[in-house]
């Protein structure tokens, strides 16, 4: 399948501070992309560059196989960082002025705002809107024109708990329907739920990318308990299939192999005469996987 | 770009300082030139009312309206701050509208906030014309209108310069100072250095005089010295009006200015991160 958004080495440099190093991915139609990475790491960058808001230093990408900016960045609907809108203006005005930027039809405005809770207050200027309120603007501006491309920057920001699941189902409705989305977020868990594909950054670097599913998958996690856990760790010391990744208290946390069961790993530890009072399979989220790979010194 | 010129409209005409520069501009013009033409000078043969009739009213005019002019160039840096400050560019950007398109819908408005300058002064000269002068005919009202058709050339270009003040220092504070402090003493300091034949063709001294001041003297006593017979005088002969380039030449130059400052502003829009 030919490849919505193709970036090729992007890099970005200011000064000696280097925002990104050689980033390289494609984005497939349908796709729902999660950009994960701690504050600084090149999240934003990266989608500012994609949009055309910043130049980037080095390398490439193409939209669309090819269309000018202007022409790709009207099929894309797109939140970046804050809302930005005039303040003096009502919601509406402000969601006519994004509606003649993309050439679309004004008469999305009143669905749009149906859709985020704000059709009430679409004649109100836009500084009297709470933090929570903005940001919902700023999504319904993203769905103007009906984009088939949604690109957005930490879309939950501000929100509060119902807003965050309003939001999340509003995303999940648009990848339902087919849309390709990139977004960027802290809330792992938002990424898990709803993202197909996954992309790590760290310090301007991707240090993982794939199937969401597919990061999970790398590793099984197991808790176990023994009677004296000191024995317990030496004895899984020596398995070469397992590896001891954290402790709490009397139960320790490990790391399997995926062709290592934990029905093997109790039979082992039976032989080698220890009794586990608890054996556990754990199911690995993206949060543990993401704070691992963050941790991770960089080669 | 018919919906790109309709969206700049939309967000200038609804910005509400945008509301309150244009009526204090022209306030301030109608106030100038109602209370001007108001002033009673008891000195025989001096007539003041030479001043506001015609011909001579678009001369006058002309020059009154200039010094309202700079409001409009300040407009268009706070526009330009504006839009740098709610990061607004940047959202446009990411809706699919150009930077070429940024930058020729921010000159079409610039175009239209000039013909209202324009017309201003138009109307207000043909009104007071009417009023004040004693002989009307159609050759004596359009002569010496091209002293206001000018006035458009000088509106466009300060607000070009505006524009591009805006958008290399961003905020409107430092846009609006920096634009005064060229306009006084910025730009006469820097002249201060120069020989004449070149100081003349430094930018704010060409645009500020596309609508030079008018002899004042000559005007209001022309008829008592044609009266008494005696040698003419004149601010020009006193030697207290500068030599300056024809309008023509002025005129120009200024264009000229307008080119330039347009592409150093298009060099600025398509290099920068928004």
């Amino acid at each position: 399948m030919e490849a919505i958004l193709k970036v090729n080495s992007i890099s970005k440099y200011y000064g000696p501070q280097i925002a990104l190093d050689k980033l390289s991915f494609d984005v497939h139609k349908g796709e729902v992309i999660g950009i994960l990475g701690p504050n600084g790491s090149g999240k934003t960058t990266t989608l500012s560059i994609i949009l055309s808001v910043i130049n980037s230093s080095d390398g490439t990408f193409g939209w669309f196989g090819g269309l000018t900016r202007e022409s790709a960045n009207k099929r894309i609907g797109s939140l970046l960082e804050v809302p930005y809108f005039y303040p003096y203006l009502s919601l509406e005005k402000n969601l006519m002025i994004t509606a003649l930027a993309r050439g679309a039809g004004e008469n999305d405005i009143q669905r749009v705002l149906d859709e985020v809770g704000l059709l009430k207050r679409s004649k109100s200027p836009f500084y009297t809107l709470s933090l929570g309120m903005k940001q919902r603007l700023a999504i319904a501006s993203t769905m103007i024109g009906d984009p088939e491309v949604l690109v957005l920057d930490e879309p939950t920001n501000g929100l509060d708990p119902e807003g965050i699941a309003e939001v999340r189902e509003i995303i999940k409705a648009q990848a339902a329907k087919g849309k390709t989305i990139i977004m960027a977020s802290h809330i792992l868990d938002e990424v898990e739920k709803v993202c197909s594909n996954v992309i790590i950054l760290k310090k301007g670097k991707c240090i993982a990318s794939g199937r969401v599913s597919e990061l999970l998958n790398e590793k099984q996690v197991v808790l176990v308990e023994a009677e004296d856990p000191e024995i317990l760790i030496a004895q899984l010391r020596q398995n070469s299939n397992c590896k001891i990744i954290d402790r709490e208290n009397e139960t320790l946390i490990i790391e399997m192999d995926n062709d290592y069961s934990p029905s093997t790993l109790n039979s082992w530890l039976f032989n080698n005469g220890i009794t586990l009072k608890r054996l556990e399979p754990k199911r690995r989220t993206l949060e543990s996987q993401f704070l691992e790979l963050i941790s991770k010194p960089e080669n | 770009m018919k919906k790109i010129i309709k969206l700049e409209f939309l967000k200038t005409l609804g910005y509400p300082g945008f509301k309150t520069i244009i009526i204090l501009h022209a306030a301030l013009f109608l106030l100038v030139v109602l209370i001007g033409s108001r002033i009673n000078v008891n000195f025989q043969g001096v007539k003041l009312d030479k001043l506001v009739s015609f011909p001579n009213v678009w001369g006058t005019f002309a020059w009154i309206g200039s010094w309202f002019n700079l409001l409009l160039g300040i407009l268009f840096a706070i526009l330009v701050g504006n839009e740098h400050q709610f990061k607004t560019f940047r959202k446009q950007i990411m809706d699919g509208v150009s930077r070429s398109q940024l930058l020729y819908a921010k000159m079409i408005v610039i175009a239209v906030i000039a013909l209202y300058a324009l017309l201003l002064v138009l109307f207000s000269g043909l009104i007071f014309g009417l009023i004040y002068s004693s002989n009307i005919s159609v050759g004596i009202i359009f002569d010496k209108m091209p002293l206001v058709l000018v006035l458009y050339i000088q509106s466009f270009a300060y607000m070009m310069l505006g524009m591009l003040i805006g958008f290399i220092f961003r905020t409107n504070a430092l846009s609006i100072v920096m634009f005064i402090l060229f306009f006084f003493p910025g730009e006469p300091i820097l002249r201060a250095f120069f020989p004449d034949q070149i100081d003349r063709f430094f930018p704010i001294k060409i645009i500020s005089n596309l609508t030079p001041m008018p002899d004042f003297l000559d005007i209001t006593t022309r008829d008592m010295i044609q009266v008494n017979g005696s040698s003419p005088v004149s601010l020009q002969k006193m030697g207290l009006l500068q030599d300056s380039l024809s309008l023509g030449a002025s005129t120009l130059v200024c264009l000229c200015y307008i080119v330039i400052f347009y592409l150093i502003t298009k060099l600025i829009v398509d290099k920068r991160s928004f």
